[in-house]
């Protein structure tokens, strides 16, 4: 064993893995013994681990571990890259942020914490695996930890969600397990590099020299490109990206708002991740088309739907689906721009979404209703909040100086020949409207039942003094990366393309305009557009709308009927295509 | 004949997990449309021999393909999880709210929220 | 619900042990031939619901209290855990064989996981579904 190489690894996996049992170990406990220790070795764990990772990932290196030490074409072999690295980094400060609020949020029992470890234990082995079966482990793994975290509330509409949740991952992980099935029938291995290999091979080859010599070329090729478009569009799955996004607002809507803060804000970029890697290995240039438009779609569709909402924390989850369409559509235009912008984006968007979560779902936790049209004037009882809200609402709306902007300049930079660019910008305007409308919750007066509960309840009854200085530590640290992303955003996509490439092959800077008066006027623009469309949001005509908007909701059956329609959709285009 | 077998299993499962509207005849489906998948990987490991894959110091010679047998028994072992999971939740669901109607649930979950 | 007959009850409780057998039987055996720690313990947790199914309400007894085996499930998981670091440990992979280069290679070492995975199983099943048996038949008992 090469402990240069390979602690890091293992250590990145086994920090919350130990943190998961400590937890465990705790039902037996008092839980001061395992809650704050096990909090600490994740952190201390994982944050050595990718210390002592950096400087091989700098140099272009990637460090590999496979497991039992068996090499790659018959082990499983775990990395960490530049792309797994940025993506852990980001994971840790969502998750500590997280925890932390849910020390303030409720005295949950160590359980919670077994599966809230647990849940970051099968993240970071999406984050590092390099095998497509061992990847639909992880999936699996984490689902079930996300099912039992959303359901954590016991109440009615979160065992609804996460039964919703459970029935159309299951569903989606069927296919992503007949095209893992399809790839091992063609290459004969399940190790992507192997399989990318293989696939080359078979597709340059006259006489592939596989299990399937039989077949012909023609049908060796379609059943490939099926493979392909199955796994990506489960993976989609889990990326909640139209059509398959239908189980996203319900679930981080139900869940506790420590557990949305996460979910949204981390749970579902992590499968963008395991796609970045595989299609960084296989070649599918349709598919990456496709993607850009599945992109933009998802964009419009889920801000049209955020608009119309009237829960606060459902608002919120459609415009995760909404942001997922940018990153979704940066990261399928490819190349070095683009897919820098959508890491970019993927980080910008963790930082500020999980913001959101965390200060809407305190302040409507403590209010006791989420109804964005009845609650006013929150900003004089949560000044700190408000002030992390509006960052974040800011950020997420594209005002320049915060993180959103500079996203938004990258991913226009990367996007602008392209026609689904159109669809973003539209989506830029509903995402400046909703915000406008989700901030005047903070605003105006509060209404006299409100007041009631916000003077009558202690400053914090939910915890120690000390549980809630380090929540809100854990906002300021989030807003401090908004706004970090959006004052030196040279100096982030600088490091970012250098984690990537490694310095020996670092590509040429990217050269862009941050500030320059064509994105300025474009932001100026769109949250123009935006708040006028708020304004007749909130007006009796648009609330009366809304309402019918909502009522037009799909149920259980109506989101799987999409689901499978999506899934034939997408299977026969991998089919026709590849 | 094996792959049609397979096919109508995954169709009988698909169509039970989206036309019924019990819940627990939704996991039924999916417990079906799991085992499809299971006995589509069993079967394609078959072919390449006949004896079990085990380790002796004797024999040798064809025997049959391990891997789909390994990765069959993690995909049980996480089906099984999951359909435990489902189960739960739906008893949980049927105890307050007297029925497994997904409609009916979805419904009794509208009112109090208006 | 109907009474059980007792018929049922009998036969659920004489049964129960020779299934317990049979799941330890399962477990020991899995690395020489079919079986292993996941199959014998869920054969292990099926005898440890059959009586629970089985017996008339107001004769049923718990073999093993849910405290213990709650207890069960996690000594299984962590003991998972540490012969997986024991292999680490002595040769630098997770679930490696700690003990290389010993005659049989690997069948003690298999055997001990799969005695951790058949606890753990066992225990984790066998809790799951008495949880949802308790729960669904409260109602109707009262």
């Amino acid at each position: 064993m090469n402990p240069q190489s390979e602690l890091p690894v293992l250590i990145i996996l086994f920090a919350p893995l130990v943190a998961a049992i400590l937890s465990l170990i705790g039902k037996f406990l008092p839980p001061r013994y395992s809650i704050t220790p096990a909090f600490l070795v994740w952190l201390g764990g994982s944050l050595w681990a990718i210390y002592a990772a950096a400087p091989a990932i700098l140099y272009g290196q990637s460090l590999e571990y496979s497991l039992g030490g068996w090499a790659e074409p018959y082990g499983i072999s775990l990395s960490i890259n530049g792309l797994t690295w940025i993506a852990t980094f980001t994971d840790i400060v969502i998750a500590s942020a997280a925890w932390l609020a849910s020390r303030r949020y409720k005295r949950f029992g160590s359980l919670f914490y077994f599966f809230f470890f647990m849940a970051l234990f099968s993240l970071q082995g999406v984050l590092c695996s390099r095998d497509i079966f061992n990847l639909f482990v992880w999936f699996e793994v984490l689902s079930l930890s996300s099912f039992i975290l959303i359901s954590y509330d016991r109440s009615l509409s979160s065992r609804l969600a996460a039964i919703r949740y459970l029935l159309i991952s299951s569903l989606s992980i069927t296919f992503f397990l007949v095209g893992v099935w399809i790839l091992y029938r063609l290459t004969g291995s399940l190790a992507l590099a192997d399989i990318a290999e293989g696939l080359q091979s078979l597709n340059s080859a006259a006489e592939p020299q596989t299990i399937t010599a039989a077949l012909p070329v023609a049908r060796v090729q379609s059943s490939a490109g099926l493979a392909l478009a199955l796994i990506t569009a489960a993976i989609l799955t889990r990326a909640a990206v139209t059509p398959f996004h239908t189980w996203l607002p319900d679930a981080h809507t139900a869940a506790p708002y420590p557990v949305s803060a996460l979910l949204s804000g981390f749970v579902i970029k992590a499968p963008m991740i395991a796609l970045w890697r595989i299609f960084e290995l296989i070649e599918f240039p349709q598919l990456m088309e496709a993607l850009v438009w599945l992109g933009g779609v998802t964009a419009v569709w889920g801000v049209a739907a955020a608009m119309v909402q009237n829960d606060a924390k459902k608002l919120l989850g459609y415009h995760s689906v909404s942001q997922m369409g940018y990153i979704l559509a940066a990261f399928g235009i490819g190349g070095v721009l683009g897919r820098s912008a959508a890491l970019f984006y993927i980080i910008a968007h963790a930082l500020f979404k999980s913001l959101l979560f965390l200060t809407v779902g305190h302040v409507t936790t403590r209010v006791g209703t989420r109804n964005v049209y009845k609650i006013r004037g929150l900003g004089r009882f949560f000044p700190f909040y408000t002030i992390a809200f509006l960052i974040a609402a800011a950020s997420i709306s594209g005002l320049p100086l915060l993180a959103g902007f500079t996203g938004k300049v990258l991913v226009s930079e990367a996007l602008h020949s392209h026609p689904a660019y159109l669809l973003l910008l539209a989506a830029g305007i509903g995402t400046a409207a909703s915000f406008v409308k989700l901030s005047a919750m903070f605003f105006g007066k509060a209404s006299d039942a409100h007041l009631l509960i916000l003077e009558s309840r202690p400053a914090d009854d939910r915890g120690s003094k000390t549980a809630a200085g380090e929540a809100n530590f854990g906002l300021l640290v989030i807003s401090a990366g908004c706004i970090a992303m959006g004052v030196v955003p040279h100096l982030i996509l600088h490091s970012i393309l250098l984690l990537l490439h490694g310095r020996p092959a670092l590509p040429a800077p990217i050269n862009i305009g941050w500030y320059n008066s064509a994105s300025l006027l474009k932001a100026g623009l769109s949250i123009g557009a935006g708040f006028l469309l708020a304004l007749f949001l909130l007006s009796p005509f648009g609330k009366n709308i809304a309402h019918r908007a909502r009522a037009m909701s799909v149920g259980l059956n109506g989101s799987l009927r999409m689901l499978v329609s999506g899934f034939v959709m997408v299977l026969l285009y991998g089919l026709l295509t590849y | 004949m094996d792959k049609l077998l397979v096919i109508v299993l995954f169709c009988v499962g698909l169509f039970g997990i989206m036309a019924g509207r019990s819940l627990i005849r939704k996991i039924i489906g999916l417990s079906l449309l799991n085992s499809s998948v299971v006995i589509l990987f069993i079967l394609s490991g078959r072919i390449d021999g006949i004896r079990a894959p085990i380790l002796t110091q004797t024999e040798s010679g064809m025997i049959v393909d391990p891997i789909p047998q390994a990765l069959m028994l993690t995909a049980i072992v996480v089906g099984l999880s999951v359909t435990a999971v489902g189960l739960i939740l739906a008893v949980k669901l049927y105890r307050s709210c007297g029925s497994l109607d997904i409609r009916e649930i979805e419904e009794s979950l509208d009112e109090p929220a208006e | 619900m109907r009474t059980k007959t007792d018929m049922l009850d009998v036969a659920s409780r004489k049964l129960s042990p020779y299934v317990l057998l049979f799941g330890c039987y399962l477990i020991s055996y899995g690395h020489l031939s079919p079986g292993g720690g996941f199959q014998g313990g869920v054969v292990l947790a099926s005898g440890l619901i059959l009586p629970a199914l089985g017996c008339r309400s107001e004769r049923r007894e718990d073999l093993l209290s849910n405290f213990a085996l709650s207890m069960g499930e996690t000594v299984g998981f962590v003991l998972l855990f540490l012969i997986g670091v024991s292999g680490i440990a002595a040769t630098g992979y997770f679930l490696a064989d700690p003990f290389p280069g010993t005659s049989r290679p690997h069948a003690w070492f298999i055997f001990f996981m799969n005695l951790a995975i058949g606890l753990k199983v066992g225990a984790g099943i066998g809790l799951l579904s008495l949880l949802i048996i308790r729960e669904s038949l409260e109602p109707s008992d009262g």
